[in-house]
């Protein structure tokens, strides 16, 4: 509503100088050093200096055991490349080990990656910025109990864990080009968090991502998969991730949008895939970032540094609205970036072997499914009564009673004051004062989610 | 194209998926199809009408059957089939009279495969236990259609099966439509026969899917199939799996951080305006620069200070002039640690590469014990596009030595990158860097400006590549810039080569004096490896620069097969 001038928004930016300091070892291609190669290319071109920088807490094992189990975040704390033989069997249990290698640092790393991402959804949460960008967060794959495709602690889940305490519903976007399976799963369940993911599938890593998978329970239709087939190109992307977005955006309506900017699905950085652009990946993020939303900005697989570092690097000038030259200024791994020391990349001659026509197939399947969706709004209608109910002691009661929970102190909660409460405000006020968003909105009961998938069914019907 | 689910065609998914409904069975299915295809090729052979014997091809009479080639496709259990034809309901039968006649050659394949096969893999495949049974109570169907057209040219169906698969990619046909009718024909019995462990979506997950297959739900003989998921997984619904969704409102344990305290702001550009940051900017890089005098390479410090300098403007509360004066007395630590490795832990670091790989960890540990982890691996990228690298990399190829990931798994194709880039830097017949270059490689790692300088011209020997038998090509091709040219190294074969090069040489040498005492102590390696490994081409002077360092590596070498 308020606002329409420009889209300048506040960007924090998240980055610990470490997290480029971790190696996975011989011949693995995830490679935390594009991390830092991305860091170091936003301050060639000044970047830095339009947003707010932070250098993130560690994450304690403690907070990453929200959603990981106990005995997996143990694990991950302790195992070593010298201790692994005496962890053999558990590694094999947590599926550690071979895609998902014992290095020295791992847990570090974990803490690195997941406190900048979480750090940033509390930044969002207390609506202290418009946009967290976090480009060490990427490890979407991760299971519960389980390491998987590189991933050991999945960031992106406490992340949007993170941002549930604030936001009835969360929107998870995925344009790596593996399924955030990890995602997808942890939150198939539940209409709070949509997960959309795009993404190559067939006989393929995580081997989910299927488009009839659409969640399960409360959560059916709350699982967007888009398979796509190799070879997809900037414009045909475009062609699908806008109607796809902007009907969810519609239709789900979230407060609040986690993107994972995987960069596995550039041309070139992968063998024969996708073939996107850095301007066509970054098209995705320029339209979630239109919807004017808090976003959270994620990075994700991608494994060609220099490319790694040049996609990101202009994303975050998106963020900025910043327009950035293509001509690459020196930076410390400028050599990384030959032959032609430029930022923007050209797609392959590959085949775009997805058609117009199959895509539009999926389209309107899937504009079918979210037809399924109870309206947004009308959830938000009922929902408002609900603030009259005691925060504290209906939270504390729905509450797993083996949770450690004590009453926190009142100006410690922090709400999402109006769900689409415009950014410009905190940037005048007390934007540091968090006392000032002590107002508690209740969003959502048990009850009222209950009566959410009644009126899917009888959608469903009809 | 992914060749492996190339074999089988529409038939064979459709045979796939009458056992079971799993596309990953389906997969592999095909997958063993193809290599009962390639074999069938190879030797020439083909299968009699009943499938009983695999035959010469001259045996049988040959009859007209190429027509039918174009329908043998690729089964792609994308998503593609799946939207064309959710709603064709024609059960598999009613689909395999209608289509069956264009999918003859391929189920002939199919069926000649399945009959190469082991018994128990075929019963495993259609989802009987290895009791034996019948398997051709799964073939019936498809032998009765198809013995009128099984002689077909074995070759033929090959090739119809690879053009098949090209234009599949465009053209939906009708056994696409068929295979996805019978996965989902098959959903309800593997839920049934899975539902036991955990609640399994995807039986279940789609509605019309659903309803078809109550509709057409038919095959009783699968309910002890089990799929076998190659590729394919389930999303687990269960505690053990999903997340615990925060109920409403937001609150934060006591003991729990407030994570602004702990986040570090480095830099907030709210406090001053941009052009004020800017003059802040200059002075401080102007200040820093002093301090620094020839050696800081003036870009590349400047970014590093830009950094320094904004956070020292934050931690004192954007006092420019404050700032500026931390500043000037904390440029020692504003320098970057990596210009601080001494030549000692550089060759330690490298020997620990070429023995351990990429492990850092054990490099660290064995090493170079006076950097930590993580130093070695910051260390690493800046080292890896210096020219030290390239000279590295051609002593060894070390690149390529440990992958040992899943060989199979399409995730990884990084390795191929990988293994191009060393290969690519490792392309030289044998290993004689020129002289130049190597103490390059030196004068980078000691001094930024003169490696910076020389990541530019550096590719200027690669001129000298086509004169030169191409002994410098595997050096320079990880050169940054492609098309420079050094008129100095152009004229490499002639004898006005070896002294430009000499003067060159020692010019570097000169400017990398502290290198030239390491290489001192392995100057009495003897004179025939520089025969060997210089064919004998080089200046005295460049050769013997750069002989240390190949003897150097040799040694390293030895080293290593010891490790």
């Amino acid at each position: 509503m308020v606002h329409t001038q420009g889209t300048r928004r506040k960007v924090c930016y998240y980055y610990d100088q470490d997290v480029g300091n971790y190696n996975y070892g011989q011949g693995h291609p995830m490679k935390p050093h594009g991390i830092r190669m991305t860091h170091n290319l936003l301050l060639s071109y000044s970047l830095d200096q339009k947003m707010e920088i932070y250098r993130p807490h560690k994450t304690s094992a403690e907070e990453m055991t929200k959603y990981h189990s106990n005995d997996y975040i143990k694990f991950l704390c302790s195992i070593r490349p010298d201790n692994m033989p005496k962890y053999s069997k558990q590694m094999q249990r947590f599926s550690v080990g071979e895609d998902c290698p014992v290095f020295d640092g791992l847990f570090e790393f974990c803490q690195l990656s997941t406190g900048g991402a979480v750090a940033s959804a509390v930044k969002l949460n207390k609506q202290q910025t418009d946009i967290a960008v976090s480009w060490a967060g990427n490890l979407h794959h991760a299971k519960k109990s389980e390491a998987s495709g590189f991933c050991y602690g999945n960031d992106i889940l406490l992340v949007i864990l993170e941002l549930l305490k604030c936001h009835q519903r969360v929107l998870y976007i995925d344009i790596d080009i593996q399924i955030g399976d990890g995602i997808e799963e942890a939150f198939y369940t539940t209409d709070q968090v949509m997960t959309v993911s795009f993404h190559k599938y067939g006989e393929y890593f995580q081997g989910t991502g299927d488009l009839r998978d659409i969640g399960a329970g409360k959560g059916r239709y709350y699982a967007v998969n888009y398979p796509l087939r190799d070879g997809i190109d900037d414009e045909y992307y475009d062609a699908i991730f806008k109607p796809v977005m902007s009907k969810v955006m519609e239709m789900f309506q979230p407060s609040a949008v986690v993107l994972q900017c995987g960069l596995d699905s550039l041309s070139g950085n992968w063998l024969d895939c996708f073939n996107l652009t850095i301007k066509g990946h970054a098209k995705c993020v320029e339209l979630v970032k239109s919807f004017n939303l808090p976003m959270l900005m994620l990075g994700g697989g991608g494994y060609t540094t220099c490319n790694v570092a040049r996609c990101w690097t202009y994303e975050t000038a998106v963020a900025l609205d910043t327009e950035i030259p293509n001509e690459l200024p020196y930076n410390n791994y400028f050599k990384y970036f030959g032959p032609d020391f430029k930022l923007l990349i050209s797609p392959s001659n590959m085949t775009n072997q997805n058609t117009n026509e199959y895509l539009e197939k999926i389209k309107q399947w899937f504009f079918e499914n979210l037809r399924m969706l109870p309206h947004a709004p009308g959830t938000q209608m009922q929902v408002i009564p609900e603030d009259a109910i005691p925060k504290e002691s209906g939270d504390e009661d729905e509450e797993d009673p083996d949770k450690r929970i004590s009453i926190c102190p009142s100006d410690k909660h922090i709400a999402c004051e109006e769900e689409f409460s415009d950014s410009d405000e905190e940037g005048e006020g007390g934007r540091k004062n968090s006392s000032n968003f002590k107002k508690v909105k209740r969003i959502k009961t048990q009850d009222e989610k209950e009566k959410e998938p009644e009126e899917k069914k009888e959608r469903r019907r009809s | 194209m992914d060749g492996a689910s190339s074999g089988g065609g529409g038939s064979s998914a459709g045979g796939g998926g009458r056992g079971g409904s799993g596309y990953g069975v389906v997969a592999r299915f095909s997958q063993c199809l193809a290599e009962f295809r390639t074999w069938l090729r190879t030797n020439w052979l083909r299968f009699n009408a009943d499938k009983t014997d695999v035959v010469l091809p001259s045996v049988e009479s040959s009859s007209p059957g190429g027509s039918a080639t174009s329908d043998d496709h690729e089964f792609d259990p994308s998503a593609d089939m799946l939207v064309h034809d959710f709603d064709d309901e024609r059960t598999l039968e009613e689909e395999e009279m209608m289509e069956g006649e264009t999918n003859f050659s391929s189920e002939i394949e199919d069926l000649a495969r399945e009959g190469d096969m082991p018994i128990h893999e075929l019963l495993s495949l259609y989802g009987y236990d290895s009791t034996v049974r019948l398997p051709e109570e799964d073939e019936e169907e498809e032998e009765e259609e198809e013995e009128g057209e099984d002689d077909e040219d074995p070759d033929h169906d090959d090739h119809s099966g690879c053009s098949g698969e090209n234009k599949e990619e465009n053209i939906k046909d009708s056994s696409g439509q068929e295979d996805e009718t019978q996965s989902s024909n098959e959903d309800p019995s593997q839920s049934v026969a899975s539902q036991d462990v955990q609640e399994m979506i995807r039986p279940r997950r789609c509605k019309y899917f659903d309803t078809n297959s109550e509709i057409e739900e038919e095959s009783e003989e699968d309910e002890d199939y089990i799929p076998s998921e190659d590729w394919k997984k389930e999303i687990m619904v269960g505690s053990m799996f999903q997340a615990e969704i925060p109920v409403g409102v937001c609150r934060y344990r006591e003991n729990e951080k407030v994570y602004e305290n702990d986040d570090q702001l480095l830099w907030d550009p709210e406090y001053l305006p941009e052009d004020k940051v800017i003059v802040f900017l200059k002075d401080a890089s102007r200040r820093t620069g002093d301090e620094k005098g020839v050696e800081a390479i003036p870009e590349g410090s400047h970014i590093k200070d830009n950094e320094q300098a904004l956070y020292e403007l934050v931690k004192c509360n954007f006092d420019t002039e404050e700032a500026l004066r931390r500043l000037r007395f904390n440029v020692k630590a504003a320098r970057e640690e990596l210009s601080v490795w001494t030549e000692e832990e550089c060759r330690n670091f490298e020997q620990g590469l070429k023995a351990y790989g990429k492990d850092f960890h054990l490099i660290q540990a064995n090493k170079v014990r006076t950097r930590s982890v993580g130093e070695c691996v910051a260390f690493y990228y800046m080292w890896k596009k210096s020219e030290r690298y390239d000279f590295f990399a051609q002593q060894t190829r070390f690149g390529k030595k440990k992958y040992n990931l899943h060989p199979g798994v399409t995730d990884y194709m990084d390795r191929l990158l990988d293994e191009s880039e060393s290969a690519a830097s490792s392309r030289a017949p044998s290993p004689p860097p020129t002289a130049s270059s190597s103490s390059n490689g030196q004068s980078e790692k000691e001094d930024g400006t003169v490696g910076a300088h020389n990541g530019v011209s550096s590719n200027g020997p690669g001129e000298m590549v086509t004169k030169e038998e191409g002994k410098g090509e595997g050096l320079h091709v990880n050169g940054p810039t492609g098309g420079h040219k050094r008129p100095l190294h152009a004229e490499t074969d002639t004898n006005g080569y070896e002294a430009d090069d000499l003067t060159t040489d020692q010019k570097l040498a000169h400017m990398t004096a502290r290198n030239e005492s390491d290489f001192d102590d392995k100057s009495e390696r003897p004179a025939k490896k520089r025969r060997v490994n210089s064919s004998g081409r080089e200046s005295p002077g460049s050769s013997e620069f750069f002989q240390e360092a190949v003897s150097h590596g040799k040694a390293e070498e030895l080293e290593n097969t010891d490790d």
